[in-house]
């Protein structure tokens, strides 16, 4: 029964999330003060900056695409929000959000109707929303006037909580809920494990790549809008290193390259890893490199562990050592 | 190691020898595509790994030279790159990676696999140096030349990728 449970593909994000945590709190032991509320709290804000995109990566990838443009529309739609943020936040949130949804809704469009792969679409993607950003800033850095909203974003909620926090992780809640109660969370599986079948069974494969890219770019968006609002700056060239965490915390929340695997929760356990991982380093005065080599090598080992012949030649192994 | 970094840095005829170096390179890789078993192997497994598979190529073996290879030309770039600057950090090659996919989508390798060549990637990259340092030299700031690049690079892949008269390319 345990096994089953551990062997589950599915229930993977979680034990690793269980591990890495355990793996955090264990300097808690000889270090005194470890365990505060800070922990929590920067673990938490690290997973407001990562998960929104994480999230909508992780759409594309669940249907079989990749969206490359998430880093640039992340970068840009920060430039947008402090631009039209210092007229009022809301604004700048909105101007954001809906720049992402048409950038993403065209990109979606032309993956959908030209029948062209996304990873060229989008690198197109990524390539222009970075020019735009370096346009619409001018090169050079954007301040928020108003940095009262910044504090308020950022300001601790619960001790460990902040409004960009609460938005994240109810932004979460809500994609794991239709993904578990409607139709659409067995659409987007079915179109990523075979989109032939999905489309003779009456899934309608179009409106979904399109909605799936206009969720992706929109939630990148709102991620880069808040981040920005909170950092209370933005520049084109600050916030466009978000991908490669996107795609570590994707894979490592249980979502396959290949589509039609992976759920909401398990994209959230994959980033609280990454962000307990960073929270708990830097607490512990790590250097700046060891959360890359922490990261690499649990995606390392996932991806060993994940690998599709991998329990099929262990077992030939197995098979040939009681042999001899 | 300052007369290798020299030696890197000079010029022949007025080449400079970084650039005699990545032709060397480029044309060696583009013999070992064109007319070694290995090169055959490459395309075969990128068509279908499947049926490289079943009809008993060392798939294996094929993808780990591969990614050997990959990973040796990329050391070799990052050591022409600090030949050239002197110097070495992480921020050198910022941007290098999302260049070379364009450069080779650019070039029409095909990024299911199975088709493309290094000539093509040549020409890939070569059209997007050409055009960076074109808007450089008619005076345009590199926010214009980001998106500008980025406009050209969406075109040309829209112009490969779409399907014409019904069949795919």
């Amino acid at each position: 029964m345990m096994r089953a449970l551990v062997l589950k593909p599915e229930n993977r994000p979680y034990i690793l999330l269980f591990m890495v945590a355990v793996a955090v709190l264990l300097p808690a032991l000889w270090i005194a003060d470890y365990l505060g509320t800070s922990l929590a709290y920067s673990t938490l804000q690290a997973l407001s900056a990562v998960g929104l995109p994480a999230l909508g990566l992780a759409l594309t990838m669940l249907i079989g695409e990749f969206d490359l443009a998430l880093a640039g529309v992340f970068g840009l739609a920060g430039c947008i929000a402090i631009l039209f943020g210092n007229t009022h936040p809301t604004l700048g949130i909105c101007c954001a959000v809906l720049f992402g949804f048409g950038f993403g809704s065209v990109q979606g469009t032309m993956i959908a109707f030209m029948k062209i792969g996304s990873v060229p679409i989008t690198l197109g993607g990524l390539l222009i929303s970075t020019g735009l950003a370096y346009l619409v800033t001018g090169n050079r850095s954007l301040s928020l006037n108003d940095i009262d909203f910044s504090l308020l974003l950022n300001d601790p909620l619960f001790g460990v909580f902040s409004i960009r926090s609460i938005a994240t992780l109810s932004i979460f809640f809500l994609a794991a809920l239709i993904f578990k109660t409607t139709r659409l969370g067995r659409d987007l599986v079915a179109v990523g494990s075979d989109r032939r079948a999905a489309l003779t069974s009456g899934v309608n494969v179009r409106p979904l790549i399109i909605g799936s890219f206009a969720f992706s770019s929109s939630l990148s968006a709102l991620g880069g809008a808040l981040l920005s609002l909170g950092l209370a700056s933005a520049s084109p060239s600050e916030l466009t290193d978000i991908l490669v965490p996107a795609i570590a915390a994707s894979i490592l929340g249980g979502i396959t390259l290949s589509g039609g695997r992976g759920a909401p929760l398990g994209v959230l356990s994959g980033v609280l890893v990454l962000s307990a991982l960073r929270s708990g380093l830097n607490a512990i005065a790590a250097p700046p490199f060891a959360h890359d080599m922490a990261t690499g090598a649990i995606l390392f080992t996932v991806a060993i562990i994940d690998a599709p012949l991998l329990h099929d030649r262990l077992s030939l192994v197995r098979l040939l050592g009681s042999g001899n | 190691l300052e007369p290798q970094v020299e030696l890197l840095n000079s010029r022949y005829f007025g080449v400079p020898s970084n650039f005699i170096v990545f032709v060397v390179i480029a044309a060696a890789c583009q013999l070992l595509l064109s007319f070694t078993p290995f090169g055959r192997r490459v395309y075969l497994v990128g068509s279908g790994i499947r049926a490289a598979e079943a009809s008993g190529l060392p798939v294996t073996s094929v993808i780990f030279f591969v990614y050997a290879l990959a990973g040796l030309l990329a050391a070799v770039a990052g050591i022409l790159l600090a030949c050239r600057f002197h110097q070495a950090n992480m921020s050198l090659a910022s941007g290098a990676d999302y260049d070379a996919i364009a450069a080779v989508l650019v070039g029409g390798t095909a990024i299911q696999g199975g088709h493309g060549s290094v000539l093509r990637t040549v020409c890939g990259a070569a059209v997007l140096v050409v055009l960076q340092n074109v808007l450089l030299l008619h005076g345009f700031q590199e926010e214009w030349r980001y998106l500008i690049t980025g406009l050209v690079v969406l075109f040309v892949i829209l112009a490969y990728y779409t399907p014409i008269s019904g069949s795919r390319s």
